[in-house]
């Protein structure tokens, strides 16, 4: 092999990946670009990636009675403006951030002492426990979805915040996860903490919850960003009330209400919904990349 | 070991939840298939195997089915081969493999729904970048050439896009024929990245010296050392990629949802679509429950498969 | 069979020369050891002459042929690899079979089902398969040529490895480190056998260690390689008796060899640490050099007497054949270690202060600079 050959091998590649990357980066170059633009750019295709940015007049900014002055702006203004004005996304952002941190805390706080019981004591029936996490790995969520509706519906909880949370609450993957990392630390630690006279409940959340650190952090990003992205069960519980719409479930209410022109405002949206997970992402590749894989282990 | 019961407090809560939550469904899904149960209804009555019967003869289960196993079928070949390719160019690259990792990537970690939407607005027939892209290559003599196989001597017209920029591109969502089509297009989008990390993991696993050696032994090229090294060593990554592939197909949602709703004509009618029409948005409890435990079985056969798979035929050492 | 020839390698990784101008031929059917500490540049030299390393600046000959533009596997060598790189999805027939395969079937010949097809092609697969079956056999590894690698233990995967590289009978074997892998009996045990192996199969043999007790119990040669260069080549013998250079000196040899600074007067008469050893230099420079001694050359002697170092004994390390003796001596400025025998390391404590005798004959001089300087 010489160089040359090399070079153009390499360079071939590069060929393929780049437009690889063209198709993939695709729909966020426009979801952006949109998102930027005015709607007569948009429906004419014109004004390249940012637009002209000339100013345009808000018609509903007219209608509701305000100065013209004030309802002149550039496009980009206008469109994540109306983001945020016109469907309450600050609070569907908030829904979303209480709703999968709640979820990741219950999540912790019950399946980490379940693991280090699995993991670190001896009971009767502890392979039968652990032959049960094993068992419900295998049910899909979709397969739960329809009976659990209708167990909250009995109860009278969907549409509340409880019923966002409620199904996720127990982790199995999570308890696995644990439970195959607290095998690895070893007993001695665990001895020695009892020595000192720890309870076995300190114990979990002193001594193992330290130690468990990088393996929760990866368990942490797969669930938030898993409950984050989640679109359809807060669409089978949340009817109605948008005031506990989760991101992407207030994003497709904006579609449906749509009318007309409004493919600026809700690709600004989209953006912001999207946007804290791709720069959390971008910033801590390693990690996330870690983090979402580790379904693998599944 | 400790006599105290210490361990019961510490495993109830687990145990108490996953009988509620995920074991104590199955059951209530696996009676209410034989059921004419709404919600509301105070009673109901016992319709044996009615359900199931419907989702075997009626012909919109029927495209059910097909939509399901034709989008597993379209996006685990797609997006498993094109993983393992990108896997294999960026470990060969010399530079730059990092940042095409970070862009294959980017679709696994952004919200599905969001950027089905802006899928749409891309494939759009009016503001669609897709089609205007398409229509400006009428124009342009080798691409056109090339698009419609008039180079090799054919009709222009018999080809869609000859066809096409005559009467105007195709609409890739609202067309019955090109509808499901466009999501698995949608879904190999944001699956292969996944798969393609997956692949790289088992990649680096992969001992350089079984390289030098497969070269000492004649494997010249590198497709002989693909066959002898590679792909075998890859047999882990395959059976997990190729499962969690397919169950995650069979469970897409979103896209269909926020772009189709199962249109047109029932060309996208997937699995999970159906139980949540059927099921929750049309009350009809009975014929949910049964699609959700036709779905359950589809998906614990992958599962056990994959199981089967790891247990038996990849394990080396 | 053939000889190889190497000559001006310059091999660069990144910033930092690792392979410099290194020359070395090897005699058809020799065995020939490569040694030196990790880094030093020894498996590179092997993997040009493999041909697995990219590079341009040297020539590689085969048999009086020059091989540089040639693949790996038309170079007709057999490797053995330190991890041995047995195929693991394949069975022990299987991997022994893959290097025949790959260079005596045609595409169509190697497609399960279709091969049966071809006409000639079962004569071949019957023929590799007889020599699958003799290398078996010489190698007794007759009774696992249906298990997979990951079934054997480290002493059978080193024999499927080195049956894979036999199977071709190529030119020359290339071992990288084979038995480093291997735990200690084993490992004893296998150097004998590779050295019967060699007289055998009377191929050039070129190995690759960094154990120089390897290097000293098996080869025709060795070839000491330090920091990319190769310092010396010869018999074991001559390299341990006669090194070129303070590096080797130091390398070759357990206990290592004692070092000690001594001067030379302008007459070229040495001395060492104020001992006289009434040996002069053939070429007289005055200034310091370093002065080799062998642990074996230095011995406990009860009187005074000439070339005699007074020290402490601080440590005495019981081997059971010998004894090897920690002494400071220069008020602890300076260690040496002796051998004595078990009789002779019975008499002494540690505390105790003994009296060294240095054999003048078997001193080694060094010029600062490391080089040898040979003594009159």
């Amino acid at each position: 092999m010489n160089k040359s050959e090399n070079w153009y091998s390499e360079f071939s590649k590069h060929m393929i990946l780049l437009f690889g990357t063209i198709i993939v980066i695709l729909p966020f170059y426009l979801m952006l670009s949109f998102s930027f633009k005015s709607p007569a750019e948009i429906q004419s295709i014109s004004g390249g990636f940012f637009g002209n940015q000339a100013l345009m007049t808000d018609n509903r900014c007219l209608k509701a009675g305000k100065s013209k002055e004030a309802c002149t702006m550039r496009p980009v203004i206008y469109n994540y403006s109306a983001a945020f004005s016109e469907a309450p996304l600050l609070r569907y952002l908030l829904n979303g951030v209480i709703v999968t941190l709640s979820i990741f805390f219950i999540q912790v706080i019950v399946a980490l002492p379940c693991a280090y019981a699995l993991a670190k004591l001896k009971f009767w029936g502890r392979d039968v426990v652990f032959g049960l996490v094993i068992f419900c790995l295998l049910i899909p969520v979709h397969a739960i979805a329809l009976p659990l509706y209708l167990m909250l519906a009995k109860v009278g909880l969907t549409n509340t915040y409880a019923s966002l949370v409620i199904p996720w609450t127990i982790s199995v993957f999570g308890i696995f996860l644990m439970r195959q990392f607290f095998k690895t630390v070893p007993d001695d630690l665990i001895d020695a903490a009892r020595m000192d006279g720890m309870s076995e409940f300190s114990i979990v959340w002193t001594v193992m919850l330290p130690t468990a650190i990088p393996a929760l952090l990866a368990f942490g990003i797969f669930s938030v960003v898993a409950h984050w992205n989640d679109y359809f069960w807060p669409r089978v519980v949340i009817t109605g009330d948008r005031d506990l719409m989760t991101p992407p479930l207030g994003l497709r209410m904006f579609k449906s209400d749509m009318d007309g022109n409004e493919y600026g405002p809700m690709m600004a949206a989209a953006t912001v919904i999207v946007a804290p997970l791709v720069v959390a992402f971008l910033l801590a590749q390693r990690r996330f990349i870690e983090g979402i894989t580790l379904t693998g282990m599944k | 070991m400790t006599n105290s019961r210490t361990h019961i407090a510490f495993v109830a809560p687990a145990i108490i939840l996953m009988l509620v939550i995920l074991i104590f469904p199955v059951f209530v899904a696996a009676t209410l298939s034989f059921t004419d149960y709404s919600l509301g209804n105070k009673t109901f009555n016992w319709v044996s195997w009615e359900n199931y019967e419907a989702l075997l003869k009626r012909s919109s289960y029927k495209k059910m089915f097909s939509a399901s196993l034709t989008y597993v079928f379209i996006v685990v070949p797609f997006s498993v081969v094109l993983g393992l390719g990108s896997a294999l160019l960026l470990s060969s690259l010399r530079f730059g493999s990092e940042i095409y990792k970070t862009i294959f990537f980017l679709p696994v970690m952004a919200t599905l729904l969001a950027m089905a939407i802006a899928w749409e607005f891309t494939v759009d027939p009016i503001i669609g970048v897709a089609n205007a892209t398409l229509k400006s290559g009428c124009e342009v003599k080798w691409f056109y050439s090339l698009m419609t196989g008039s180079w090799r001597g054919g009709e222009p017209l018999d080809s869609w896009y000859g066809l096409g920029c005559v009467e105007g591109m195709p609409n890739w969502l609202g067309d019955r024929k090109l509808a499901l089509g466009t999501i698995s297009f949608i879904g190999v989008w944001q699956a292969f990245g996944f798969n393609m990390v997956l692949y790289l993991a088992g990649l680096t696993a992969v001992p350089r010296e079984l390289y030098n050696a497969a070269q000492m032994d004649g494997a010249d090229t590198a497709w002989k050392r693909f066959r002898l090294v590679t792909w075998p060593m890859l047999g882990p990554s395959h059976v997990f990629v190729v499962t969690i592939t397919s169950i995650r197909s069979f469970q897409v949602f979103d896209t269909v949802e926020a772009l189709t709703q199962g249109g047109p004509s029932k060309a996208t009618y997937v699995m999970v679509y159906a139980m949540f029409e059927k099921g929750i948005k049309q009350n009809l409890v009975g014929i949910g429950s049964a699609i959700t435990i036709v779905f359950l079985a589809f998906v614990l056969i992958l599962t056990l498969t994959q199981v089967y798979f790891v247990n038996r035929r990849v394990h080396y050492s | 069979m053939a000889s190889i020839t190497l000559s001006g390698v310059t091999k660069v990784f990144g910033n930092s020369r690792v392979l410099n101008t290194t020359n070395l031929e090897v005699a058809d059917g020799e065995f020939l050891t490569l040694v030196g500490p990790s880094g030093c540049g020894k498996s590179t030299t092997l993997r040009i002459i493999a041909g697995l390393e990219n590079q341009t600046t040297v020539n590689v000959m085969i048999a009086g042929k020059k091989v540089n533009d040639l693949r790996p596997s038309r170079r007709n060598l057999a490797m053995v690899f330190q991890s041995y790189a047995l195929y693991p999805h394949l069975t022990v027939r299987q991997n022994l079979e893959i290097p025949l395969k790959l260079r005596d079937l045609s595409f169509a010949e190697r497609i399960p089902l279709i091969w049966s097809c071809v006409p000639g092609a079962r004569e071949k697969v019957d023929k590799i398969g007889k020599v699958v079956n003799e290398i078996a056999a010489t190698l007794k590894i007759e009774h696992l040529l249906d298990r997979k690698p990951g079934q054997l233990s480290g002493g059978q995967r080193q024999r499927v490895a080195l049956g894979r590289a036999m199977v071709r009978k190529p030119a020359a074997f290339l071992m990288d480190e084979p038995l480093s892998n291997l735990d200690a009996g084993l490992r004893v045990h296998m150097r004998a056998e590779l050295a019967g192996l060699h007289r055998s199969l009377k191929t050039t043999f070129i190995y690759v260690t960094h154990d120089q007790a390897e290097a000293l119990t098996m080869s025709d040669r060795m070839a000491v390689m330090i920091d990319g260069d190769i310092l010396q080549v010869g018999a074991p013998n001559d390299v341990y008796n006669d090194p070129k250079n303070i590096r080797v000196a130091e390398f070759v040899g357990s206990p290592k060899i004692n070092i000690l600074p001594g001067r030379t007067d302008p007459s070229g008469v040495l001395s060492c640490l104020n001992v006289n050893l009434s040996r002069r230099l053939r070429e007289s420079v005055a200034g310091d050099v370093s002065i080799g001694l062998r642990p074996e050359h230095l011995s406990l002697q009860k009187k005074n007497a000439e070339n005699c170092f007074l020290g402490r004994l601080t440590y005495k390390e019981n081997l059971g054949s010998d004894v090897f003796l920690y002494v400071t001596i220069n008020d602890e400025a300076h260690q040496v270690i002796a051998r004595a025998t078990p009789f002779e390391g019975h008499d002494v404590a540690i505390g105790d202060d003994v009296r060294l005798y240095l054999v003048p004959d078997k001193i080694i001089v060094f010029s600062a600079d490391g080089n040898r300087l040979q003594l009159v």
